[in-house]
């Protein structure tokens, strides 16, 4: 096999092969994303929303 | 575990550091842009002098604005949401100081190296190699701070942000080491592992993900963090960012050979970077309307604040380069866009409009809350905002129209495709010079924009308190209290791990087997995921299990991410590096360079030449017809580094060997519109004056043979006696030409290589003769 990614022609083969990893990849991520729970969901996104306490909070600006 | 609470301070000193320094390099990085562009339009603006030449000066624009804006950027941005995320203070603040200072100070060594022309000849990997040392021992510092500081962690769930600096961790070290990789010939000087076609792929696979796992994935994750911060609601989906990063740490690293259409890489090669280029629409346009579907419902704050303004038109931007990168990577647009302004336009698209944006935006938001004031002037920021988003307009709109203005020129061919259009290069240089002085002023008013903010920067902080942000946390909270947690050996040991691997297992002795052992592992491959799918279908919530778990448990899943990452580069790499050897090369052989001529590539990648001239004739008629016979792989396979270029300002050199008499190049170096009316090329005088250095000689040609490069065992003398030789014949060709030059000048050794390209020898290889020539 490696000899032919060498020298012949059909090393192209190597690109259907790395494509059909590619998306057997894209498939299962994906899957396994539409799996996730709601709780889950809920719980990962609203991470950045947990912490912070700024002495004062500036979202107001003033020009 | 104990339910006293204690109060965390958060290192935010670190933030600030490498916010100001993100502004200020920033602003240096694009001055440098403004006068390299308009040097394009008015050579005298290089001033005669080298190191503001414009081959000088272009390297240090672009490390300026990648390692130096979008670097100091990226640090201030992980190491504000990290520590928010894992709700933990930086592991060190001895680490963290010392990566900020080491930063700094590889950024002015850059900058004290590059204009003088001590480079690697190959770009964003230009310096020289203590550099290279130091860019790596920084990197490993930072990682070091910031998987500690994740070890640390009171929050066991690691936000798609975190995965996203994770990927940039690990790919940019494995990325920048393997491209750097030399061998020095002194303190200043080093020649590539890599040569030829291999260094062109290798480059390509480092160039390519730079711009992915350097400008993209960090600063997807700064929004994954910071938009959702600003637009005050959480991400649109969830869901989808998962998609969006595990696609897009696969499918990037594949993607680098579509810089190398139709040149003469192999095209199995070609195929694999056009075909992943294509997929990569899917991830990027995902996350793309991620980041702008999180603006849901806050669309009318946009009206009047700046930080969700630049935010919405960076993301913008972040779709249109990803949809104009793999629209450039189909054969036929790459044929008319390579080596042109299009792919400046391109990239422009992405460094001002998504990076250089996304640092504003950040900017802008963090401010306030670091330095506990308001911002000095929203109005302020909105002009900027306002001027900037017409200096990218202008920008891309210019270096668009004058691409494809030059693509089609160049390409262009009359009688049935046997004659060229434009013959002249220059043509298409005098159509596009309107289109480039729009560019000065696109890239100008930009500048502009950066220097208010800079202002407004300076205003809101003089003067005021410098916080930090504090949480309150469990005071014995660690991440084994967790119900989530499992130990990082447990996850690795698993079932999915374990099929994966024996699955890859067979797919190598498959690959790689010769008959039988290549039968047995197809028939294995097929058995495994057949089991696999049995399994999974069986005790499938173990799998979920596994991957649930996963989520919260950093080493595996960076192992995991390494994984995805290198096989994309080990497909490429290994069979090139293979393939790779005189044997393999067919039709035409490259003749190791004299030790003049080595001399004298040695300046010619000094003076940055490869950066307006290629030397790579592409596989299509306009560019057989304008310069010669296409290129062969085996042209250049001694070459260390490679010089196939990126881009045409000038035309293309490989076969510029014996096109002209010396005298010709002479003229040129001396004043290039002495030989081509009208030419934008600097003037480079001080080659007919410096005399050449050959002190470190026989060092480089000991170093060219420890690379695989057939030289004879010269001896010092014979190796002097050459270069005198052939440096007498040179100048006495000179003199009786009307040049009066001596033979020691570094002139002689840059024309001795010029008039060696495109001379290699036309051979057959042993086993292609027969087929060939039975």
């Amino acid at each position: 096999m490696f000899k032919h990614l060498l020298i012949y022609d059909s090393t192209t083969l190597a690109t259907v092969i790395a494509f059909i990893t590619a998306s057997s990849i894209f498939c299962t991520i994906s899957y396994r994303a539409i799996r996730m729970k709601k709780s889950e969901i809920e719980k990962f996104e609203n991470l950045p929303f947990e912490t912070d306490r700024n002495p004062v909070s500036h979202d107001t600006h003033t020009s | 575990m104990s339910n006293k609470k204690i109060t965390i301070e958060f290192n935010d000193q670190i933030v600030r550091q490498f916010l100001i320094a993100s502004v200020v390099w920033g602003a240096v990085g694009m001055l440098v842009g403004v006068l390299i562009a308009a040097q394009l339009n008015y050579w005298q603006l290089n001033f005669g002098t080298s190191w503001l030449t414009w081959s000088h000066l272009r390297p240090l624009h672009t490390n300026a604005v990648i390692f130096a804006l979008v670097g100091n950027m990226m640090f201030a941005g992980i190491y504000y949401s990290l520590q928010r995320l894992v709700k933990a203070r930086l592991a060190s603040n001895f680490l963290s100081q010392l990566h900020f200072w080491g930063w700094q100070l590889i950024i002015v060594s850059a900058a004290a190296s590059l204009p003088f022309g001590f480079t690697r000849g190959k770009e964003y990997a230009e310096l020289i190699w203590p550099i290279n040392i130091a860019v790596v021992l920084i990197w490993v510092v930072f990682s070091v701070n910031f998987f500690w500081t994740i070890k640390k962690r009171r929050e066991p769930s690691l936000y798609v942000a975190i995965w996203f600096y994770i990927a940039t961790i690990v790919t940019v070290a494995i990325l920048y080491i393997v491209n750097h990789l030399s061998i020095p010939t002194s303190i200043t000087h080093s020649y590539p592992l890599f040569g030829g076609v291999q260094d062109a792929l290798v480059q390509w696979w480092y160039g390519h993900n730079a711009v992915a796992f350097f400008l993209t994935t960090p600063i997807l994750g700064i929004m994954y963090y910071f938009v959702p911060k600003a637009a005050e609601r959480p991400v649109y989906s969830y869901k989808l960012s998962v998609v969006h990063f595990w696609s897009l740490v696969f499918l990037y690293i594949w993607a680098g050979p579509h810089h190398l259409l139709n040149t003469a890489l192999p095209s199995w090669l070609q195929t694999l970077g056009t075909t992943f280029s294509l997929m990569l629409w899917a991830p990027s346009w995902g996350g793309m309307l991620n980041g702008l579907l999180t603006l849901r419902g806050a669309w009318h704050k946009l009206r009047t604040d700046p930080v969700l303004k630049f935010f919405a038109a960076a993301v913008t931007f972040y779709g249109m380069a990803t949809f104009e990168g793999p629209l450039l990577a189909i054969r036929s647009v790459n044929a008319l866009a390579h080596y042109t302004d299009w792919i400046i336009g391109h990239v422009h698209v992405g460094t001002l409009g998504w990076n250089g944006f996304m640092a504003a935006g950040m900017t802008y938001w963090l401010i306030p809350k670091l330095w506990d004031k308001p911002l000095y002037s929203k109005s302020l920021a909105n002009l900027h905002f306002w001027t900037g988003l017409v200096g990218i307009l202008l920008y891309v709109a210019a270096m668009w129209t004058s691409g494809i203005t030059q693509g089609l020129m160049l390409n262009a061919t009359s009688d049935n495709g046997t004659v060229l259009a434009y013959p002249n290069f220059l043509d298409t240089l005098n159509t596009i010079r309107p289109l480039m002085l729009m560019r000065v002023i696109g890239g100008g008013l930009y500048l502009v924009g950066w220097f208010m903010m800079g202002y407004n920067f300076w205003k809101t902080v003089k003067g005021a308190n410098q916080v930090n942000g504090t949480i309150e946390v469990f005071e014995e909270a660690t991440l084994e209290d967790s119900s989530t947690y499992k130990s990082p050996i447990a996850l690795i040991f698993s079932t999915p791990v374990l099929f994966s691997v024996i699955g890859s297992l067979f797919a190598c002795v498959w690959m790689f087997g010769k008959d039988f052992l290549s039968i047995v592992g197809l028939i294995g491959l097929v058995l495994i995921v057949v089991l696999a799918f049995a399994h999974f279908e069986s005790k499938g919530k173990k799998w979920e299990d596994w991957y649930n778990k996963l989520l919260v448990t950093s080493l595996p899943f960076t192992v995991l991410t390494v994984l995805a990452v290198i096989a994309g580069g080990l497909i490429q790499i290994i069979p090139t590096v293979v393939m790779h050897n005189a044997q393999s090369a067919e039709d035409r052989k490259q003749t190791p360079y004299t030790p003049l001529e080595l001399q004298g590539r040695d300046i010619y990648v000094r003076e940055g030449c490869y950066l307006c001239h290629s030397q790579m004739i592409r596989t299509l008629v306009p560019d057989v017809l304008r310069y010669g016979d296409y290129s062969r792989l085996g042209e250049s396979i001694y070459d260390h580094p490679y010089q196939w270029g990126s881009k045409r300002n000038g035309p293309d050199l490989a076969r510029v060997g014996g096109k002209y008499p010396n005298i010709w190049h002479l003229r040129h170096m001396e004043d290039p519109r002495a030989t081509s009316a009208g030419s934008n090329m600097p003037t480079f005088k001080w080659l007919l004056e410096n005399e050449l250095n050959n002190s470190t000689l026989n060092r480089k040609i000991e170093v060219q043979r420890t690379l695989g490069v057939p030289y004879p065992n010269w001896t010092a003398e014979e190796i002097k006696k050459l270069v005198q030789t052939q440096a007498n014949g040179i100048a006495s060709d000179l003199n009786a030409a009307g040049g009066i030059i001596q033979s020691d000048r570094e002139i002689i050794a840059l024309i001795a290589y010029l008039q060696q390209l495109g001379k290699a020898k036309i051979t057959f290889t042993q086993s292609l003769a027969p087929q060939i020539n039975p």
